[in-house]
């Protein structure tokens, strides 16, 4: 048996501890992003805010992950980098997090 | 002394030293500070000492602007006036809601807070405030409840406090006084119906009375102060026309003008990151002998930066159905509903998925602030339950139950489970020449003009909130406790159906020292006028950030000491 190593996405997606929830918000994510957005064009929007951008996706721990996107979140919403989802206030960060969410 | 104006003699000329329009807030508070002066002064009051619906009709007339309440509901035409359903909510302006701010079209008062300060600090004896500070410092200190910990420098903690309900009313608090008072004669039920000048206009030389019986007569006086109300003193103004085609006061047409309310309306809602999210400290509670309301605001410098007015925001916390139907509950169900208390819904859309996910997002700051969101009942709420008739008290009781059963769950289970919280917008408007007061073509019983509103509210006012809600978003969500929604489009065609006001009728006599921006001068006195002065909310130019109660009392305080002088 050939093990086949999680993507980018799929580290990332798998952060949320109900990934039925946050499916559900990252297809209303989708619609407020716009356009075709594939899961791998979300990951590098994603990884561009992290030091050492998709190095930092494959290898931190995932508690070391999770901090550094929550910090890009609490970044996001003091520089007023928020995006609105059927109105809800939301990090741009962590739409596109529930969109990648949405897409694997 | 009470007085009955159908006991006065018909055509009668009285005569006195001051002469009060009005027995509200403002009137009971001039008339006070004269007791036992050799002023002798006279109080013209439409209302008698208890609720009259004939007299109170004649506060109806037609509102033409923006939904607003029936005219007769926002104000009580009575003695102790609107203070009879105040609802004792306190906070004095700070030095910016005086201020000129440059991208606030007509803000600006002639003075501030040095000039207000210790005017306040006589209001807050007046209205009996228990609390004697506003530092929201102080209160957080001394509080078992706290502030959410919202991320940024662009909101702020702002703390109410609220008169005690016994203490509200003022016909209650200083009637006895009053009547005590030999140098004091309120006469019930006089209305008064026109301004008389002499020739030049510039004098006011008697007020006509009459009274709902028939009865007519005048009333003389060196001085004059109009004390009717946001609605009623540019009324008044705009019907006395003997010698002035356009009203008294309004050679500049402003007489009625920048009709001010606070507007209000659910702007959005907060999905708590956690389910037992602390919010008890935003509702109205005791802290000691205190009871206060804490709010969210702008910040000033936020305010600034952003030109914008005023927005302030009341938390509500939204709890699971099960709870809320408890409360509604009279018996023992009510205990055994609150046990269930544990389903999540209400945040429709993808609310409920958004509060399940964002906790992942936010292990930089898990926070739960303690405490019980609902209050132990006030000691004067179970003291209304005994005091009232047993009639009434059968109303009051079910609240009464499902306050207690929510306390005992708390001392039970924890914190009450919060599905949403619900976040109110009040704000500020910007002064607006076209929101006014006019005379109706209808006439009430005594023959004048009804008043007329048209409310209106702009673009930029709908700018204001829309920004505000952003900014409570960006700190909602950068401290984690939680996100908003946003459920107000400012670009909407109209405003939410459930924009309502305060209550409080303010700016359509505004003060300003130039005649051509102001109906009143800096000391109440009306632009042109010799001997008549306006005391109350009408002399607002801006509504600013706190409710107009003490403020109406301390502006009363400061004319009433102008007036010691000029009558000396």
């Amino acid at each position: 048996v050939r093990l086949i190593p999680p993507t980018d996405a799929d580290r990332l997606a798998g952060l949320f501890s109900d990934r039925a929830s946050a499916r559900a918000v990252g297809r209303a994510s989708l619609r407020a992003l716009g356009g075709d957005r594939s899961a791998s064009a979300l990951v590098d929007e994603v990884a561009a805010a992290l030091p050492d951008g998709r190095r930092t996706i494959a290898g931190a721990s995932e508690d070391d992950l999770r901090e550094l996107l929550a910090a890009r979140v609490r970044d996001d919403f003091g520089s007023g980098s928020i995006l609105d989802v059927q109105g809800w206030q939301l990090s741009s960060t962590e739409v596109r997090l529930y969109a990648i969410a949405a897409l694997v | 002394v009470f007085a009955e104006a159908n006991g006065v003699q018909r055509d009668a000329a009285l005569n006195a030293d001051l002469c009060v329009i009005g027995a509200g807030a403002a009137g009971i508070t001039l008339a006070r500070s004269f007791i036992g002066t050799s002023v002798r002064v006279a109080v013209l009051e439409s209302g008698g000492l208890q609720f009259d619906t004939a007299t109170q009709d004649l506060y109806k007339g037609p509102n033409v602007g923006l939904p607003y309440f029936p005219l007769d509901t926002p104000r009580l035409r009575m003695f102790g006036g609107t203070t009879n359903h105040w609802a004792g909510v306190c906070r004095p302006f700070d030095e910016a809601d005086f201020a000129k701010r440059a991208w606030i079209p007509y803000s600006g008062w002639p003075f501030g807070t040095s000039e207000m300060d210790p005017y306040y600090a006589r209001a807050e004896q007046v209205v009996h405030l228990q609390g004697d500070h506003w530092s929201t410092q102080d209160w957080v200190k001394q509080d078992t409840l706290g502030p959410l910990p919202l991320a940024g420098d662009q909101v702020e903690t702002r703390v109410d406090q609220i008169v005690p309900e016994a203490f509200r009313s003022f016909s209650t608090d200083y009637g006895d006084q009053i009547k005590a008072a030999s140098n004091v004669t309120v006469y019930l039920d006089a209305n008064v119906t026109e301004i008389e000048t002499d020739p030049s206009g510039a004098a006011v030389t008697r007020l006509r009375v009459a009274t709902l019986s028939g009865n007519r007569f005048t009333v003389a006086a060196p001085a004059y102060v109009l004390a009717v109300g946001g609605i009623e003193n540019p009324r008044l103004l705009l019907a006395s026309r003997q010698h002035h085609p356009n009203g008294i006061g309004n050679d500049h047409g402003l007489v009625g003008r920048f009709f001010l309310e606070h507007p209000r309306f659910i702007a959005g809602m907060i999905a708590p990151a956690e389910r037992n999210l602390g919010v008890g400290f935003y509702l109205q509670h005791r802290i000691g002998q205190t009871i206060i309301q804490p709010r969210v605001g702008i910040t000033r410098s936020a305010q600034q930066a952003e030109g914008m007015a005023d927005v302030q925001f009341t938390l509500d916390p939204v709890y699971d159905p099960a709870l809320q139907q408890a409360n509604q509950s009279t018996d023992v169900a009510a205990m055994k509903a609150l046990r269930h208390a544990i389903a999540r819904h209400g945040l429709g859309d993808i609310g409920s998925e958004l509060s399940t996910v964002i906790g992942d997002l936010m292990t930089w700051d898990r926070f739960v602030v303690p405490g019980a969101p609902l209050p132990v009942p006030y000691p004067e709420v179970v003291g209304e339950v005994m005091r009232v008739t047993p009639r009434d008290r059968q109303s009051l009781i079910p609240g009464l139950l499902g306050d207690v059963a929510s306390f005992v769950y708390t001392r039970m289970e924890g914190n009450i489970p919060v599905n949403s919280v619900t976040v109110t917008a009040r704000f500020e408007p910007i002064p607006n020449p076209d929101s006014r007061v006019t005379l109706s073509t209808e006439r009430d019983e005594l023959g004048m003009p009804r008043a007329e509103l048209d409310w209106q509210l702009s673009d930029a006012d709908k700018h204001n909130v829309e920004r505000g809600m952003q900014i409570l978003a960006g700190a909602v969500g950068g401290s984690g406790v939680g996100r908003v929604k946003i459920t107000f489009d400012e670009h909407a065609s109209s405003w939410p159906a459930d924009l309502a006001g305060g209550y409080h009728l303010m700016g359509t006599t505004r003060m300003h020292e130039d005649p051509r921006r102001g109906v009143v001068d800096p000391d109440g006195l009306v632009h042109g006028m010799s001997n008549l002065y306006i005391a109350g909310s009408s002399v607002f130019p801006t509504a600013g950030s706190g409710n107009p109660t003490m403020l109406i009392v301390a502006l009363t305080l400061r004319l009433s000491d102008h007036l010691k002088g000029a009558l000396r």
